[in-house]
């Protein structure tokens, strides 16, 4: 039914603004938000039916999902939804209509239904679902065992703070309050994690294919096939 | 959008996945990664680190979560929280406190290895003032309209006067001074050499400023900014920024690092070239030194 139209207290909040209240209906939908986001679905623009593919890189999504929720938590759309009909509904519409207004700026995710014969759709279907393919399980492993092997040269706190705020994807404030520390040891323990983590990666050559040199070697570079070549 | 440079990027897309960026320099992020394939290969590499670092199969990783999360509430006004207001419960008996700071106070200070260069002072915190070697924006004075004055916390034993430098072990607070007649706002952060930013008050993420009450005179802030925490010696400049508005914490990130590009950030002459402070904002700027062997 949704937590907005069971709770009066929290519809409450939600339209005041309340941190809290934006926090669960937040937590409520955002998975579902992305799914579809992410899955695609069919839209209607300029008297035409469109395919809209979904966002299947991970900054498009983020982005999408960022300006969805951003335009729901706006005080205007909070303040228009009744808390009669269901949520999620309303959310999916602002989410549709950012879909359209992106279509409006450049159609090149977009493919247009009624051109479409069955084959060719079932194709472009193929070629959604990308994620889960051999390529990416193997990857998916040989990540897997560098993670293993990470994570055994942190020290006792760091490991505790590893396993509350990766493992079991603590906030930063459960994390805080189950290990006993500050927020922010959290977060300069997880920054140091991380900075750690991908310096340890780019040894394994994670990154090889690429990354880009910096312009001061490239120059170096230049320079010496200059004097090279001068000499 | 300027020239796309790979390393640029890609070096943006590890302090995203590392320190993390703000929402506005996450979406300039988005938008450059958006039109190159190299890029995109190389975020979608980190993607799937963060992915199998929190164990995520399907759906969204929790870090993603919390990043749209912040997103969307950074660009949301949120109705006031308790947090605030318990800051601000703590901040009034420091009014005695410092009232009575020209006598000889002490307090013992505890030790052990601090977590936070933020902490609460106790109430009896006897404080000494801070010789700065310069300043701009407002005489440091308690006379002063608008100002703030820093304060190195005593310890037992210690005699409370003013102090040439500071050491790595002390402990800083500061006074503010705000006397217009309505109520303002507040941001203060420490930036050294290096052009880093060491602590932002209140506490960095996506926080803006502090709303402080009109016509007020020294009036303390109850935290200190543990030395040990996060700072090196050399020179620390303490940057305070008054506002009728909350200024953003974007907008403070966005300056600092212009700042530091030019890497003048000891230079009182040069503000920090904040944007969107709006015309009724003003800045005050004190450097001071911090001993010990580099």
């Amino acid at each position: 039914m949704g937590k907005l139209r069971e709770s009066a207290d929290l519809l409450e909040g939600f339209r005041r603004g309340d941190r809290a209240a934006l926090e669960a209906v937040y937590g409520e939908y955002i998975d579902s938000l992305c799914a579809m986001l992410k899955e695609g679905f069919a839209i209607e623009a300029a008297g035409k039916r469109f395919l809209f593919e979904g966002y299947r890189e991970p900054w498009s999504l983020e982005a999408a999902a960022q300006e969805v929720f951003t335009r729901a938590f706006s005080p205007r759309a909070r303040l228009s939804y009744d808390g009669l009909r269901p949520y999620r509904n309303y959310l999916f519409t602002i989410a549709r209509n950012y879909v359209v207004d992106t279509f409006r700026k450049r159609r090149r995710s977009f493919v247009p239904l009624d051109d479409l014969t069955e084959p060719t759709r079932d194709k472009i279907e193929e070629s959604l679902d990308t994620r889960g393919g051999p390529e990416d399980v193997a990857i998916s492993r040989e990540i897997a065992g560098l993670v293993s092997e990470f994570v055994s040269t942190l020290n006792e706190m760091e490991r505790a703070l590893f396993s509350l705020r990766f493992t079991r994807g603590l906030s930063v404030e459960v994390t805080a309050r189950e290990a006993g520390v500050t927020e922010y040891r959290v977060k300069r323990t997880e920054k140091r994690i991380r900075s750690r983590f991908l310096r340890f990666m780019k040894q394994q050559g994670y990154f090889e294919g690429y990354r880009s040199a910096k312009p001061a070697s490239m120059k170096v570079t230049l320079l010496a096939l200059l004097m090279g070549g001068g000499g | 959008m300027g020239v796309h440079r790979h390393h640029t990027v890609q070096h943006r897309i590890d302090a995203l996945f590392t320190s993390g960026l703000s929402p506005a320099k996450r979406a300039e992020l988005f938008a450059e990664v958006e039109g190159c394939v190299r890029c995109g290969g190389y975020y979608r590499r980190h993607q799937m680190l963060e992915d199998a670092l929190s164990g995520t199969v399907e759906g969204v990783s929790p870090f993603m979560r919390e990043r749209i999360l912040e997103a969307a509430l950074a660009a949301t006004p949120i109705h006031a929280t308790r947090a605030r207001r318990i800051l601000w419960g703590r901040w009034s008996p420091m009014g005695a406190a410092l009232a009575a700071a020209a006598m000889v106070m002490f307090l013992l200070w505890p030790l052990g290895s601090p977590s936070s260069s933020r902490t609460a002072l106790p109430e009896n915190a006897g404080l000494a003032p801070v010789h700065v070697l310069a300043a701009k924006g407002v005489p440091a004075s308690a006379t002063a309209d608008i100002g703030i004055r820093v304060f190195q916390v005593a310890r037992r034993g210690d005699r409370v006067e003013e102090k040439d430098a500071v050491a790595l072990n002390d402990i800083l607070t500061f006074t503010y001074t705000y006397a217009k007649p309505h109520d303002g706002y507040l941001a203060i952060f420490g930036v050294q050499e290096t052009g880093e930013v060491r602590w932002y008050y209140p506490d960095y993420g996506g926080e803006k400023s502090i709303r402080i009450k009109g016509d007020r005179v020294d009036e303390p802030l109850g935290d200190g900014i543990d030395l040990r925490v996060n700072h090196t010696p050399g020179w620390l400049r303490i940057v305070a920024v008054f506002s009728d508005k909350p200024v953003s914490a974007e907008a403070v990130e966005s300056g600092v690092d212009r700042l530091r590009v030019r890497g003048d950030g000891a230079e009182l002459s040069n503000a920090f070239p904040f944007e969107n402070f709006g015309a009724t904002s003003l800045q005050y700027s004190v450097i001071m030194e911090i001993e010990g062997e580099r």
